[in-house]
């Protein structure tokens, strides 16, 4: 009795690693990738100062003040104040003398210089001056007017202070409507993050796509299917491009928390950043995976590069159809409909992280279109995988995808 | 238990016609087994069925006895016959990662690349990207891919297509070392010259049937007898007082006589001596390309030959 001949073993796992290495290696030393991570950082960077740019370029300019001698404690709390204060800038600069003051103000070397005594204050101005800025000399001087005179009765100083500072509280009774710092934070998050995810997932779906075809039309996958199986050097392949983009969305989240430690911008998110960022690299890794197993797929079906824009047309639909009823309905919120879609696949990974962005869902409703998500991979890998065995060894004209839906089943 | 490679009745239909019609054929430890036949034949069709990228409908291949699958098939080397590689991975990187996907480790398939690129002069080139490499050398690439994870059985689907002449030697002499070392060899290709030089044993593949099988000796003589003949300053239509025997072919100055089963040689020398001064007289043995062209051009052949192309292109 003979015995079988010892075959070559390649476990499964391995077969899968060596073929995301490869992807991984030879991709990360691919200068397109190297400049699409650097320009994502970019990116963040520039959406992060957009917001400060344009409050600088609204904002009146730093106000020139200056004040007698005598003044000299309402200039500092004003300054002080100002400090606090965002819309308003004030720069001091010294006395230039009770005759000079005047000319000054009308030369434009001061905005407003403060004349008078504690008892009989005088703010000399030119034209109609900032409003903020006088509102506040106006607060200042209330204040120590009055803490001055209680002082004199004895009065509780500290409680005075403290009533002095209150003020009406606002409360909103539908919500986080209106633009209050909050939701602006929110959208300009939200939007930023479904950007990113769905240029994330576009663009390593679409070196999926393009990878599979590659091998198509360069032949090598006949040599590689003696070896290994198709849903092996499917799952390589989505596998270890997933882990490059993972890579440049971690790198947006970095350059993101930089941002935030930098500006004190994010402080106000409904939700804390740590667990946005969490959820976000969740949605890229199921998003990525849905959509690159169905954009491989429908490329397997074709064999040349330029074929592919046409075969993964319908995948690109439903990737853009979420991000467009994402970015309309983000100041609405859009209705039923729109929540229930908003948690079902294809719409979830887009519309999802947004939402939990400006507050409009809570955690547990994006842990809930996750597990959809997850359940809705199940089949789509299924299918995908199967398609792609089917397909991956037919070349030339298109192959219809019952044909290869067919041919896998053998 | 044949210790080689067996096809036994593999066939194999395509939507619109039969590529493979019962194909068997055999070939044992240490052979070099050449495989001709004309465009969409079936060899390539045949190849595929054995490294598995195509199921056949019916038939079997087995592998010392055993059915092959995937854990045995990665111990093939394969050429298939559309060259495929990465042409934007380096040379050697790409040998490595083909020897490890073939359940080679890593060290050893490194050592296996930097062996192989020796062996086929590439070892400067190793880091270039393959497509900066001229198409000659592109394609000892594609040979030591084939050769780099140590294979027990090569298949190569035309090997020595596209080869320039000092890489047609390098590939003889690889093919050659390969079956010495008990290695079977299965290649095809249409440069019949070489395949005689070459084989053990050729096998004439023609619409999906192998017609004919053996060694070349064997194919050469064959069963029916043909002689070279020379008559100088002969008489016209001598050949025709001679019964059984006809003219199949000439060359320069001697005609190639066929004689039927049963008829004396002798006969035929002397009539050819009496019909003029007879400068030779041997057995003719036709070259491999003229058996070839004899088993194709059978009127069998030609009218189911067209869609047999067809049916090839189809799946490549």
């Amino acid at each position: 009795m003979s015995v079988e001949p010892a075959g070559a073993s390649l476990g499964e796992v391995r077969a899968v690693w060596l073929v995301a290495r490869r992807e991984m290696v030879t991709r990360a030393r691919n200068k397109a990738f190297i400049i699409g991570t650097l320009g994502v950082v970019v990116a963040i960077g520039l959406i992060a100062l957009a917001p400060m740019v344009f409050s600088a370029l609204t904002q009146n300019q730093t106000s020139q003040m200056s004040a007698e001698p005598e003044l000299a404690p309402v200039l500092e709390q004003v300054e002080q104040q100002a400090a606090e204060t965002p819309e308003v800038q004030v720069e001091t600069s010294d006395w230039p003398g009770r005759d000079r003051a005047e000319e000054a103000v009308q030369d434009g070397e001061l905005d407003v210089a403060l004349i008078g005594t504690d008892q009989d204050l005088a703010a000399v101005v030119e034209g109609t001056p900032d409003p903020a800025i006088l509102g506040l000399i106006d607060d200042v001087y209330i204040q120590q007017q009055v803490t001055d005179t209680l002082a004199d009765t004895g009065a509780d100083e500290q409680a005075v202070q403290q009533a002095l500072e209150s003020g009406v509280r606002v409360q909103s009774v539908d919500g986080a409507t209106g633009m209050d710092q909050a939701f602006l934070v929110g959208t300009v998050v939200g939007m930023t993050v479904t950007l990113l995810l769905y240029i994330s997932v576009l663009i390593f779906g679409v070196y999926v796509a393009q990878g599979v075809v590659e091998e198509k039309a360069n032949r090598v996958v006949e040599l590689l299917l003696a070896t290994v199986r198709p849903w092996q050097l499917l799952f390589g392949k989505i596998l270890g491009i997933g882990a490059l983009g993972l890579i440049q969305v971690g790198v947006a989240l970095v350059a993101g928390v930089g941002v935030a430690l930098a500006t004190d911008y994010l402080a106000n998110l409904p939700v804390s950043f740590a667990t946005l960022a969490i959820t976000l690299v969740v949605w890229f890794v199921l998003g990525y995976v849905f959509f690159a197993a169905l954009l491989a797929a429908s490329a397997s079906l074709v064999s040349r590069q330029e074929e592919v824009q046409s075969a993964i047309q319908p995948v690109m639909f439903l990737i853009m159809v979420p991000l467009i009823l994402a970015m309309v309905t983000i100041n609405t919120g859009g209705g039923t409909i729109v929540s229930v879609l908003a948690t079902l696949p294809p719409f979830s990974p887009f519309m999802m992280p947004m939402m939990l962005a400006t507050g409009q869902v809570a955690l547990w409703q994006n842990l809930m279109a996750l597990a959809f998500l997850a359940a809705a991979l199940i089949g789509v890998v299924w299918l995908a995988a199967r398609i792609y065995t089917g397909a991956a060894l037919r070349t030339g004209s298109k192959i219809p995808m019952r044909e290869a839906l067919r041919i896998a089943r053998r | 238990m044949h210790d080689g490679l067996v096809l036994d009745r593999v066939t194999k239909d395509f939507a619109h016609t039969r590529a493979l019609t019962e194909l068997s054929l055999s070939v044992g430890s240490g052979e070099l087994f050449g495989f001709v036949g004309g465009n969409g034949a079936g060899k390539t069709t045949a190849m595929r069925i054995v490294l598995g990228v195509l199921a056949a409908d019916s038939g079997e291949v087995t592998w010392h006895g055993y059915p092959l699958h995937l854990a045995t098939r990665r111990r093939i080397g394969y050429m298939p016959e559309e060259r495929g590689l990465y042409p934007t991975m380096g040379v050697r990187e790409q040998l490595v990662y083909l020897a490890e996907l073939h359940g080679v480790r890593r060290r050893q398939a490194s050592a296996n690349a930097d062996y192989w690129l020796e062996r086929v002069d590439l070892t400067a080139q190793g880091r270039a990207e393959l497509s900066t490499l001229s198409l000659g050398n592109q394609q000892r690439v594609q040979l030591a891919a084939a050769l780099v994870h140590d294979p027990v059985l090569l298949v190569l689907d035309e090997p020595f297509s596209g080869l320039d002449p000092v890489a047609i030697d390098v590939m003889c002499e690889v093919l050659r070392e390969q079956a010495a070392r008990g290695v079977p060899v299965v290649f095809s290709s249409h440069q019949l010259d070489l395949v005689e030089r070459l084989c053990d044993r050729v096998g004439i593949i023609n619409d999906g049937t192998l017609v004919a099988q053996g060694t070349v000796e064997q194919l050469r003589t064959g069963s029916t007898r043909r002689f070279l003949v020379e008559v100088a300053e002969a008489q016209t239509d001598w050949l025709a007082e001679v019964p059984g025997a006809r003219q199949v072919g000439a060359t320069d100055d001697a005609q190639i006589v066929e004689l039927a089963e049963g008829l004396d040689d002798q006969e035929l020398l002397r009539t050819a001596m009496g019909a003029g001064t007879v400068r030779s007289f041997a057995p003719y043995r036709p070259r491999l390309a003229e058996l070839f062209r004899d088993v194709v051009d059978a009127p069998a052949a030609s009218s189911n030959g067209s869609q047999a192309v067809e049916a090839e292109r189809s799946t490549v």
